[in-house]
């Protein structure tokens, strides 16, 4: 492959990182509530603006943390009092209630930080590197590094974990995994924690990379998060990591040796009705 | 609200209102989660403005066809995406709306990112219709689709539909034609939407691909689910809420958005039938008034009641 | 009972009175109507714009008002949506009964706007919004913003004759905008020998420009012409930066907000964009509008903020010659001669209602905004 090529491919990456974080808290929740979270992408701007907020105070550490730590309880509070109430409800309702809790946490954050675009002041912890010909700025080592270290994290919660053997019984069958004695409850909340968390860290490092925390960021890739979830499966952490991975990498290579002949979204829009249409169950159809 | 303006927002309502009438059919009855209605809306518009500023056909002539033309669209998207199922279909459905949009954004017969402007308004006698006239005009397409819904749920489309939506298993299995009902009803929603797209551009004299984004399926969806999914005055009633009350509450000026969120969670929370939906507060407590309270028997009654 | 007719008959007194009142005041009181995107996806300009509008309104009050009469500004929300602009417009000129009315918006909303206001014969100021049609809806429609056309032309000679380019290659976003400058640049540079090597366009929104920037940096332009919002053009910088990209970069008022310094950081230095706002003028009018903005919004004016601001003191102008009817603000308007703004002189408005006046070029220096030279040769800035 040419060095170009490579360069390419590696900037797809990065970006289908950032993509595949957002979108696997998304899959994690459908896959036990069997619920569109819309409001995640609410959920990955309030993370940012923690961050934003903490990170002159407390270091660069002490924002992530309390990104995570913002994003896990928003997670909970909408699992606790909007989702959980309308589990028995028709799909289309908690997908409303979960627009209408968006469209309130983004006008929220406009309220209280104002509408303007702000910088971010945390500098990359790692320096720029040169890895088989491609060069890699702090930012974008530092994502890859951390999408990796959190995508296998999550792979060994899910498969060697008892939690992780309880979140699969239920994101297979609710009811039953309830009648053979798990608390259900907790494991939901949990999930809804964990992806959130997700959501947190994803937010800090898309604010590091462009430098641009906004009230509405959440719009620009919420949107792109959904079709991800679908293609990889819809509940599938590893169709959705493969699926965010792909996608940015597909996008990149488009853009580059194409240019932009449609706008992104709609390239990954495109791509997943393709898919549907090839594959009605996703590329990695079921659940894992 | 005086003269002028209060026509204004009465023809955007009536064209709110035609959109979700026309979603109510595909998700309110044909049960399909339905997250891009606004691309048909579009397709509606830009047909009738392109029919009329670059054909140089009537405006008459060219909003039928532009209702035709969505409804044909409608009837293919469905025919096609009938493999796709529930959730996978909502986003299906939000991903034309993005390609659509994205269409009338790049191709440039469509005017690309300036849009299409000078659309004119129809005429009547030779006369420009004024804001009074198209009031009326949208509230006479608002009636005539409201009558042809309710012609097709009481028809044996309606009982079909009504089936579906309610357990589509066990429509199948009684052997309801599922997958003709949701073509039928998602080209005649459609329909509908093209109309208010249509009546839109002419409206407005002035249509840019922005106009019909995701954004705008999500409102109309929105104001069919909180007035009462599945019931046509849920629809009418949802479509004039949420496009009145923000101009009345103008006023609060920065605040809209947030309590129009807010309004959103706690009707989903509360009443998710909706404001006037099957089974709703409001519903019970107008039949009740309706009907009157049940007359408290007085003692002689009582004796006299006795078998 | 009696009570609560007595109460009833104050409530009925008052409201009366301060009916009268208010017609009273209504003859010393001019009202303006101003719609912006203050809420949805452009609130930050929304923001800016209503502040600059409001800043001149309370400047022009506290001088005494404009020919004895208060300033009113009416401000309403359009959130960017086309058909919210019509319904406000339509609400600015009947319920709130507006002399004239300034759009604080973009090119969609104002476009769909126009025709209100010039059907009700209603004069509207545009301060900043760059679509070529929307003067042409009527005669009650003025557009205080370069056009389109005329900047990019301007940009055009920037680049050959202050910075000396002798290639370019043309970078702009999807929207009418970025077609309008990248055409009308690429008409102008053909006209005065400026190579034009490539023209690529990027969505509105894009974030990631390195394959962009990867396909350009081989062709080695002397100059990078960048039709973008400070938001992506702080992110094109950056990029550009981070690739070693050489070119020079220009780009137009777009860029125009001290945002753009804040999110490019060390990518902006060097940078130049052309605009109407000369944050190195030595005229002392725009030194006290820097510092009276500075001051109670807590951070530098913009382009768009100086557009309303000069939006309002040209309505403010127009009245104190006298102007009472809407009528005669239009012809105000119309016969306006050689005003100092903030954003240079205003010659005059030409036929077609559209301005005249230099175009400026800022470069960034030691992370401010510094002049870098003017285009006011009048075969370029004048509108065709």
């Amino acid at each position: 492959m040419s060095a170009v090529l490579t360069q390419q491919v590696a900037a797809g990456l990065v970006l289908g990182s950032l993509y595949a974080l957002l979108a696997l808290g998304l899959a994690m929740v459908y896959g036990v509530l069997r619920i569109l979270h819309v409001a995640h992408a609410g959920v990955f701007a309030a993370g940012a603006y923690a961050a934003l907020v903490t990170a002159p105070r407390v270091g660069a550490w002490g924002g992530v943390a309390a990104a995570v730590g913002v994003c896990a309880v928003g997670g909970l509070f909408a699992e606790r009092f909007v989702y959980r109430p309308l589990l028995d409800q028709p799909p289309l309702v908690p997908l409303i209630a979960s627009i209408g809790l968006f469209i309130l946490v983004e006008d929220l954050l406009r309220l209280v930080f104002g509408p303007y675009i702000q910088a971010f002041p945390i500098r990359p912890p790692l320096q720029g590197l040169e890895v088989a010909g491609v060069r890699l700025t702090g930012n974008d080592a530092l994502i890859l590094a951390t999408t990796a270290l959190l995508l296998g994290g999550l792979y060994l919660l899910l498969h060697r974990t008892t939690l992780g053997l309880a979140w699969r019984a239920v994101a297979s069958d609710l009811e039953v995994a309830r009648m053979m004695g798990i608390n259900t409850n907790r494991v939901v909340a949990l999930n809804l924690a964990v992806g959130s968390a997700l959501a947190g860290i994803a937010g800090v490092l898309v604010a590091l990379y462009y430098n641009q925390v906004y009230p509405t960021m959440g719009s620009v890739v919420g949107y792109k998060a959904l079709a991800i979830i679908v293609l990889g499966g819809l509940g599938s952490v590893l169709g959705t990591a493969a699926a965010g991975l792909l996608l940015g990498v597909v996008e990149s290579l488009l853009v580059a040796q194409v240019g932009f002949v449609l706008p992104r979204d709609a390239i990954a829009f495109i791509a997943l009705i393709l898919v549907l249409l090839a594959r009605p169950r996703g590329l990695v159809g079921g659940s894992a | 609200m005086t003269g002028e303006y209060a026509l204004t927002v009465g023809v955007f309502t009536g064209i709110w209102v035609l959109l979700a009438m026309g979603l109510n059919l595909v998700s309110g009855y044909a049960g399909q989660p339905h997250l891009g209605h606004a691309a048909l809306y579009g397709i509606g518009a830009y047909a009738s403005a392109l029919l009329t500023t670059r054909s140089g056909l009537d405006p008459w002539v060219a909003i039928p066809l532009s209702v035709l033309l969505a409804s044909a669209i409608g009837l293919a998207l469905s025919a096609v995406t009938l493999r796709v199922r529930d959730d996978f279909l909502a986003i299906t459905t939000m991903g034309v709306n993005f390609v659509v949009v994205a269409v009338f954004l790049y191709v440039p017969f469509f005017g690309g990112a300036y849009g299409i402007g000078g659309v004119p308004p129809p005429r009547l006698l030779g006369v420009a219709f004024d804001r009074r006239a198209y009031f009326a005009l949208v509230l006479g397409a608002v009636v005539l689709g409201a009558l042809l819904d309710r012609w097709i749920l009481r028809s044996w489309l309606g009982a079909g539909l009504v089936a579906l939506r309610d357990d589509e298993l066990a429509a199948e299995a009684s052997g309801v034609d599922t997958r003709r009902f949701k073509v039928v009803a998602f080209g005649i929603g459609s329909g509908h939407a093209g109309l208010a797209g249509a009546l839109y551009a002419h409206f407005a004299g002035f249509i840019t691909p922005q106009d019909f984004g995701f954004p705008v399926s999500i409102t109309v969806l929105c104001m069919v689910v909180l007035g009462g999914i599945g019931t046509l005055r849920g629809a009418v009633t949802g479509a004039v809420l949420l496009s009145v009350l923000p101009e009345l509450f103008r006023f609060l000026l920065n605040y809209r958005m947030l309590l129009y969120g807010l309004l959103l969670v706690l009707t989903m929370r509360y009443q998710p039938q909706g404001l006037l939906g099957e089974g709703s507060a409001l519903v019970g407590f107008l039949r009740r008034r309706a009907v009157g309270r049940p007359p408290v028997p007085r003692a002689e009654e009582v004796g006299r009641a006795a078998p | 009972m009696h009570v609560r007719r007595a109460l009833l008959g104050v409530v009925l007194l008052a409201v009366v009175l301060q009916g009268s009142l208010g017609g009273y005041a209504q003859e010393r009181t001019v009202r303006i109507g101003f719609f912006a995107p203050i809420t949805g996806p452009a609130a930050a300009d929304g923001a800016s714009a209503r502040q600059g509008a409001e800043l001149a309104v309370n400047e022009v009050n506290r001088a005494g008002g404009a020919a004895g009469r208060r300033l009113e500004l009416i401000v309403q929300d359009d959130r960017l949506n086309a058909n919210e602009a019509i319904a406000v417009s339509t609400r600015l000129i009947e319920q709130d009964r507006v002399l004239v009315g300034v759009s604080g918006s973009y090119s969609g909303p104002t476009r769909a706007a126009a025709p209100v206001w010039q059907r009700s014969l209603t004069p509207l100021v545009v301060a900043y919004a760059t679509h070529p049609e929307i003067t042409k809806t009527g005669n009650y429609i003025f557009r205080l913003g370069v056009l389109g056309s005329v900047e990019a032309a301007a940009g055009a000679e920037a680049a050959r004759k202050l910075l000396g380019a002798q290639t370019v290659v043309v970078l702009f976003m999807d929207n009418d905008v970025g077609r309008n400058f990248s055409a009308s640049f690429r008409a102008h540079a053909e006209r005065i020998g400026l190579r034009v090597l490539a023209s690529e366009v990027f969505p509105l929104g894009e974030r990631d420009y390195t394959p962009l920037l990867l396909k350009v940096r081989p062709l080695s332009p002397d100059l990078l012409y960048v039709v973008a919002y400070y938001s992506e053009a702080a992110l094109i910088a950056r990029a550009a930066r981070q690739l070693g990209v050489r070119s020079k970069l220009l780009g137009m008022q777009g860029w125009d907000s001290p945002k753009f310094l804040e999110l490019a950081g060390e990518a902006a230095e060097g940078t130049y964009f052309t605009t109407t706002f000369d944050r190195g003028s030595t005229d002392p009018q725009v030194r006290r509008f820097m510092q009276a903005y500075e001051q109670p919004y807590r951070m530098p004016a913009d382009i768009v903020s100086a557009s309303t601001y000069n939006a309002i003191q040209v309505v403010a102008h127009v009245l104190r010659g006298g102007a009472v009817s809407k009528a005669q603000v239009r012809e105000g308007l119309a016969r306006l001669r050689n005003f100092r703004g903030i954003l240079g002189v205003i010659e005059r408005f030409t036929p077609q209602r559209e301005v005249v006046q230099p175009v400026y070029v800022q470069q960034v220096r030691a992370g401010r905004f510094a002049s870098a030279g003017a285009i006011r040769d009048p075969s370029v800035i004048e509108p065709k």
